[in-house]
């Protein structure tokens, strides 16, 4: 990177961190600091929803993810909107009646102590994980990028995070993440510019280029148990993740609880239900544009330049020479067999349309294979190499292609998006374990000033918790579905006592609590019996339906224990 | 924004409708380019 682009990176973190920290310095009391004065109005809250959910992960996957796989992952997020409704119409009037700093207080109210303790544990636990691989999934890729130490990287985005945090509480969350936004939003609409703008062919053929090679398959109206992106699985499994996310998890609720009003609150939650899936939409079609541009200009055989750079120089690199020739020989073949293409939609002679579309998939399949080949050298030079390159794609393609100064923008985007989800979660873990745990259950009559200070210890304890979790974190397979993941073995169960809670009431909290202990081992066994199946059962389930079979478990063992205990 | 002068149907209705309309225009841009 050259100077300029440092000078971009670095100017843009510190000016965001250094505002947030002065705009919010001075004293404090414990309500200001977990509910940020509630002086938020409803477009800071709809951006810090959006800044909290919109992790570096989902900067550097999503693209990658468009680049090979199309853009059918936007339909995860169809159940969204409907989420957001739910949400306004039925969770938030009772969070703003009760004035709760934690959606888990709220339990207690309505069932007893041990329900709420319950769910903030589930939540801590889950969250403090997940605030671990929030800085870890980026680290590892910007480390490589940027040739920096993993360990560094780790505690660059940690640190920052902390000192904000801590220092502002959740104000200071939201005022940066109000920037972080717009320098994530900024960054990716020029990067889209100028990525369409570098395409040889015009952004109609280009356009043409991507449906041929079923990149534009946005919509699958075909339901299947095993495929989540479909439409029906985003409408109905999806809506479950979905509330349980943004309806019960703390490092949410927290961002919507600090609005003036409740009008406030509800807008700021609509605003991310219509915005959402255009800003999913555009990051997805950056990386298909990216596929078409390295249909014409030759993509590297691996992304990560690292791992080729260190097989050039190993015993391999004839054998890499050769596969790299057999590679450009492909591409070029492949170049003029596109061009053949446009050709022909051009003429709209179809027969030759669909014998060209299959002359192409037979090349991309050989080229496939090459780099497969690649891949098998990395690991025989490297066995402890990871091949998989899908997020090194879109920040490759950056680095490569795009101007001095815009490249350092986009490493402020990864970055920012790093930091506001982090700095939510960690807002979050520290106001939970204080209202939750410590100010409930261990010390129970202490002054204001003393939680205050409990809070800003917890949420430090927190962030350095991560950076330690970050730097000795092994790499998943997949970064987004390692998340998720983690998410859903917890949401459904969560989801589920709160559902119970807003609408079945005559269901009592001891009922809801041995349901929520069934149904979370019931989760855990589905997960870790998938595809071996128990007693000769087998099943075969994604990980996106087990919210709602936790959510719907609750729910109905709930009831059958109330109907029971009655008799 | 006082919450009783908000009728908030008419946000959830637009926001549905913009649902659908996106859903339409995916499925038009995914037939007209395959």
């Amino acid at each position: 990177m050259s100077s300029l682009d440092w000078i971009v990176l670095f100017g843009t973190l510190t000016t965001i961190a250094a505002y947030g920290v002065y705009k919010t310095y001075g004293p404090k009391d414990f309500d200001s600091y977990l509910r940020g004065k509630n002086s938020m109005n409803w477009w800071t809250i709809g951006l810090s929803i959006m800044a909290t959910q919109a992790s570096a992960i989902t900067f550097l996957s999503t693209p990658g993810q468009a680049y090979e796989d199309g853009m059918r992952f936007i339909q995860f997020y169809f159940g969204l909107p409907l989420a957001m409704i739910i949400i306004s119409v039925a969770f938030i009037p009772i969070y703003y009646k009760l004035k709760v700093y934690t959606a888990y207080e709220y339990l207690e109210t309505r069932f007893d102590l041990k329900t709420r303790t319950l769910a903030a544990l589930l939540f801590i636990v889950q969250r403090g994980l997940a605030a671990g691989i929030t800085i870890y999934a980026p680290a590892i890729i910007l480390s490589t990028l940027l040739g920096w130490n993993l360990t560094l990287t780790n505690i660059v985005i940690g640190t920052v995070v902390i000192i904000y945090t801590v220092s502002g509480g959740t104000e200071a969350v939201s005022i940066t993440q109000k920037q972080q936004m717009a320098v994530m939003m900024g960054g990716m609409i020029l990067a889209g510019i100028i990525v369409i703008q570098m395409l040889p062919i015009s952004f109609q053929e280009a356009l043409h280029v991507a449906g041929k090679m079923d990149k534009l398959n946005i919509v699958n109206f075909e339901f299947d148990f095993a495929d989540r992106y479909n439409v029906w699985s985003g409408m109905t499994a999806a809506v479950f993740l979905f509330l349980s996310y943004f309806g019960t998890d703390q490092s949410q609720v927290q961002r919507y609880l600090s609005g003036q009003t409740l009008a406030q609150s509800r807008m700021g939650l609509i605003m991310n239900g219509f915005l959402k899936i255009p800003m999913q939409f555009i990051i997805l079609f950056i990386g298909v544009m990216v596929f078409v541009f390295y249909q014409f200009f030759l993509p590297p055989v691996v992304f990560n330049k690292v791992q080729t750079d260190n097989l050039r120089q190993s015993e391999y690199a004839g054998e890499f020479e050769n596969l790299e020739k057999q590679y450009e020989a492909n591409f070029e073949s492949s170049k003029s067999s596109y061009l053949e293409l446009l050709e022909a939609i051009e003429n709209e002679d179809e027969a030759k349309e669909s014998l060209i579309q299959n002359e192409i998939k037979t090349l991309k399949s050989e080229q496939n294979e090459i780099r497969k080949e690649v891949k098998s050298l990395i690991v025989t030079n490297d066995p402890e190499a990871e091949t998989r390159d899908t997020d090194y794609v879109f920040m490759r393609f950056v680095m490569d292609n795009l101007p001095e100064g815009i490249i350092g923008l986009l490493f402020a985007v990864i970055f920012s998006a790093a930091m506001s989800s982090t700095a939510s979660e960690l807002n979050a873990l520290g106001s939970t374990t204080t209202v939750d745990l410590y100010k409930r259950s261990v010390k129970k009559d202490a002054t204001d000033t003393h939680y205050l200070l409990s809070s800003k210890l917890f949420t430090a304890f927190w962030g350095l918790g991560a950076i330690l979790f970050a730097t000795y974190a092994s790499l998943f397979e997949n970064l987004i579905q390692a998340v998720n993941l983690l998410g859903s073995l917890f949401y459904g169960t969560i989801l589920g006592i709160f559902m119970v809670g807003f609408f079945i009431k005559w269901v009592k909290g001891r009922a809801v609590f041995i349901a929520a202990l069934i149904s979370e081992a019931l989760i855990l066994l589905i997960h870790f019996k998938n595809g071996e199946g128990l007693f000769g059962f087998v099943w075969e389930i994604g990980f996106l339906w087990y919210n709602a079979i936790g959510c719907i478990a609750v729910m109905l063992i709930g009831m059958f224990i109330q109907v029971i205990s009655r008799k | 924004m006082e919450e009783n002068k908000i009728r908030w149907k008419y946000f959830y209705g637009g926001l549905l409708l913009a649902l659908v309309v996106l859903i339409a225009l995916f499925y038009w841009l995914k037939v007209s380019y395959s």
